[in-house]
């Protein structure tokens, strides 16, 4: 059995877009964590609903020590991996591939930031990002309600 | 200016016009004729040598008259004055004579004299010289009432201003021509001091309470000059203060709106502090509330798994292995404190092997319950969070927006003025000027009070002193005297008081009359009193009083029917005489103010100096057909001015 990370790692072509971010200070990023940065576009990328059998991370770079993960973030990084193996609850007895998954959701979730910035009018990227989350509030509460 | 005769002939209208700009000469005019009555020019305008010592003063020959001159030659100023009242004339003629000494020196003064000619009918010349002459002009237009047929329109615009009750109550004194009863009276109070002082002067019980009442007499001398001390202060401050208002008429108070300004950049500052935090907090919130959002559904379903399991039994209660591990180590219980008996120790072993026999995932899953749990329950709090965040961001907007609308009302308000430290300074000025005009009038409140102790005193003091009096039988010839004496001062001031009264009551109704009459808004204003205290009060016809917010025009008008309404009154007559009489009333105004006194030149002789800028086109128009002599002042060079004849 492989021994378990003791850190988590992200494409190391997803640093443009956190530096990209803290320039801009999107979300306040410059002040953030690296756990917390890495959460979400991990989160991002967990809702665009791509497939991460064809995400490939060819060059890695740690981001962040599991040490760091609170009870929440590992919740939520069982929760990905879950949801992720269509219900497969053997998953989680295998830590390194938790990673892995997660993993490589963040990097989705990095490249979609990057789409989003790039072809998004400058400065106009957090509002369009409030809508967006009022609509996901609504399909997710309301209209299904 | 030298050797003109002017006459003022009169046609339908009794109107003469001069037009001249400043320094051409027309206030020489008003002087020239102040000169010859009284032997003064006040009209001294304020660059001129009013304020110079007499060697400094510009001579009142000629200058060009005196350059002709050689030394030792006289030079002489003259001015005849010919006024025709009815089939009579009057003619005031007063000369003065100089010596030339050396050129550029003041010529020497020789010789003066004034006299008085009364031309009767019938070619019979009447001469007054000297006390006679001054005494015929002092019954003419005495010198204490000329501000009222020599003035300006800014005088004219200034007089309610100026004029409080006290001010209005001497003018109405100085035509009452009441001085000699006033002089009696004086001289009365004297003497029936003097009596009293003699009659108590071998009688000690009598001295005393002459002393007393001389005690409380001189008190209340005393509170007077400080109520006239007070009053000149008041009437000063309130002077300065106008002079100030005119300064800064439409100026705003620069220094108070900087300061505001400053207030608005801390303010505007602090809101800006504020509006970052809430936008970083704002992003914060967004970030962690998109965060739970996008993996809402990925938490759900866990959560929903778990659920699942533990409805279908396949989850373990939630029992502490490690406590029962050490439990059935030790043989004793940790919650009880007994032994454990077989029973209990088979039971605990069961436990244990059917936990251990649960998956790892099960207990993985168990915890993770919790957390996910509380990650769903906390979108609800963190959109509730995001709402307020941007309420207040919205509500800080605002706020700004206000901030820096003022600030550029604020700077739009006070730009364009270089003189800002001269207009701070004329601003505290004012402020001080007033706070100096609220102490004097407070000061005089309480003098007025202190005056009528003093008073009730006194004649307490006069009551006690008159029966002491009375009862010395050695003394009651000087009583009678006494007697008499007050008596007299009594019936004096009784009839002082009525003439006051009679005059007052006539100007009132006078100015109302001509205002009236004369007033262009038919409908506006509805009476004009003068109150006991000579406090003259305008009504709108709604009923308030208006004085303070008519216009320039309407208060020149007042003005100018309050001083006809004195013209009346006092009998003496005297053209009216105008400098810049519509100066400063504006554009619009200024024809209906012409219109008045084209009218007031029905009733009386007008002599009106224009500045070319005031003639104006509609003025002209007005006055077409209505002047009977219309002159022009050219000045031809710095000495000497010409006078043109245009009618």
């Amino acid at each position: 059995m492989a021994a378990i990370p003791d850190r988590i790692y992200i494409d190391i072509r997803d640093w443009d877009v956190i530096n990209q971010l803290e320039r801009e200070n999107y979300f306040n990023f410059s002040n953030k964590t690296r756990k917390d940065q890495f959460m979400f576009a991990l989160a991002i990328g967990v809702n665009s609903d791509l497939n991460i059998n064809s995400v490939n991370i060819e060059k890695r770079r740690e981001i962040f020590l599991t040490k760091d993960l609170s009870e929440n973030d590992k919740a939520i990084f069982y929760a990905v991996a879950i949801k992720s193996s269509n219900g497969d609850l053997n998953i989680i007895n295998d830590l390194n591939e938790v990673y892995k998954i997660v993993q490589k959701y963040a990097h989705i979730g990095f490249q979609i930031l990057y789409n989003r910035i790039k072809n998004t009018a400058y400065g106009s990227f957090e509002k369009i990002f409030e809508v967006e989350m009022a609509e996901l509030y609504n399909e997710l509460f309301l209209i299904k309600n | 200016m030298r050797n003109i005769d002017i006459d003022f002939k009169k046609d339908n209208n009794d109107l003469h016009i001069f037009i001249g700009r400043n320094g051409s000469g027309k206030t020489n005019f008003m002087n020239a004729i102040n000169w010859c009555l009284y032997a003064d020019e006040p009209h001294l305008s304020k660059n001129s040598n009013e304020e110079l010592d007499e060697s400094e003063k510009m001579p009142l020959v000629n200058l060009n008259a005196l350059s002709e001159k050689s030394p030792g030659e006289k030079v002489k100023v003259e001015v005849e004055l010919w006024i025709d009242i009815g089939s009579e004339t009057v003619v005031f003629k007063r000369t003065m004579e100089y010596q030339v000494e050396k050129i550029g020196v003041e010529p020497k003064y020789l010789d003066s004299n004034f006299e008085v000619q009364l031309h009767h009918k019938q070619g019979n010349v009447e001469f007054f010289e000297r006390e006679e002459a001054r005494d015929y002009v002092e019954r003419f237009v005495p010198k204490n009432i000329r501000e009222f047929f020599f003035f300006d329109g800014e005088r004219l615009d200034k007089y309610f201003i100026d004029s409080t009750g006290d001010k209005i109550k001497k003018n109405t004194f100085d035509i009452s021509r009441i001085d000699l009863l006033e002089k009696v009276g004086e001289r009365l109070e004297t003497l029936s001091r003097e009596l009293t002082r003699e009659a108590s002067r071998n009688n000690p019980d009598l001295e005393k309470t002459n002393e007393t009442f001389e005690k409380y007499g001189e008190a209340l001398e005393e509170i007077n000059k400080q109520i006239e001390e007070c009053n000149k202060n008041i009437t000063l401050s309130r002077n300065i203060i106008r002079d100030i208002d005119d300064y800064l008429a439409g100026i705003p108070d620069i220094e108070k709106e900087e300061n505001e300004l400053k207030i608005l950049d801390k303010k505007g500052a602090e809101k800006q502090v504020k509006y970052e935090y809430q936008k970083q907090k704002k992003q914060d919130i967004l970030m962690d509330y998109g965060i739970l959002l996008n993996l809402w559904s990925t938490i759900k379903n866990t959560v929903d798994i778990i659920n699942t399991k533990r409805e279908n039994n396949e989850l373990p209660p939630n029992i502490n292995l490690e406590l029962l591990e050490d439990i059935l180590e030790k043989g004793v219980c940790k919650v009880c404190g007994r032994a454990l008996d077989t029973i209990s120790i088979n039971k605990i072993e069961d436990t244990l092997n059917k936990i251990t026999l649960s998956s790892s995932i099960a207990q993985k899953l168990i915890e993770i319950e919790s957390p996910l749990k509380m990650l769903l329950e906390k979108v609800n709090s963190l959109k509730k969070a995001l709402e307020e965040v941007n309420k207040e961001i919205v509500d800080l907007e605002e706020e700004m927006e206000d901030i820096e609308e003022r600030k550029n009302e604020i700077n739009k308000k006070i730009s364009g003025y270089d003189d800002r430290e001269e207009i701070k300074k004329k601003y505290k000025e004012r402020l001080d000027q007033k706070e100096v005009l609220e102490s004097n009038i407070e000061r005089r409140g309480s003098l007025i009070a202190q005056k009528k102790n003093v008073e009730k005193e006194y004649d307490k003091a006069k009551e006690a002193l008159a029966k002491a009096l009375k009862m010395d039988q050695q003394i009651k010839n000087f009583t009678k005297q006494i007697e008499f004496c007050n008596k007299a001062i009594n019936v004096i001031e009784r009839s002082k008081n009525k003439i006051m009264n009679d005059v007052r009551l006539k100007i009132e109704k006078g100015t109302k009359e001509i205002f009236f009459n004369l007033i262009w808004k038919k409908d506006t204003f509805k009476d004009i009193v003068i109150d006991d205290n000579y406090n003259l009060k305008l009504y709108h016809v709604l009923d308030y009083e208006c004085l303070d917010t008519i216009s320039a025009a309407e208060r020149e008008l007042l003005a100018l029917s309050f001083t006809l309404a004195l013209h009346k009154v006092s009998g003496f007559e005297f053209p009216i005489i105008i400098d810049t009489p519509v100066a400063r009333v504006s554009d619009t105004n200024r024809e209906n103010f012409a219109k008045v006194l084209l009218k007031v030149c029905e009733m009386k002789q007008v002599i009106l100096l224009f500045t070319p800028d005031e003639f104006s086109k509609n003025i002209e128009k007005t006055f077409t057909n209505e002047v009977c002599n219309k002159y022009k002042l050219n000045p031809s060079n710095e000495r000497e001015t010409k006078l043109e004849v245009i009618i």
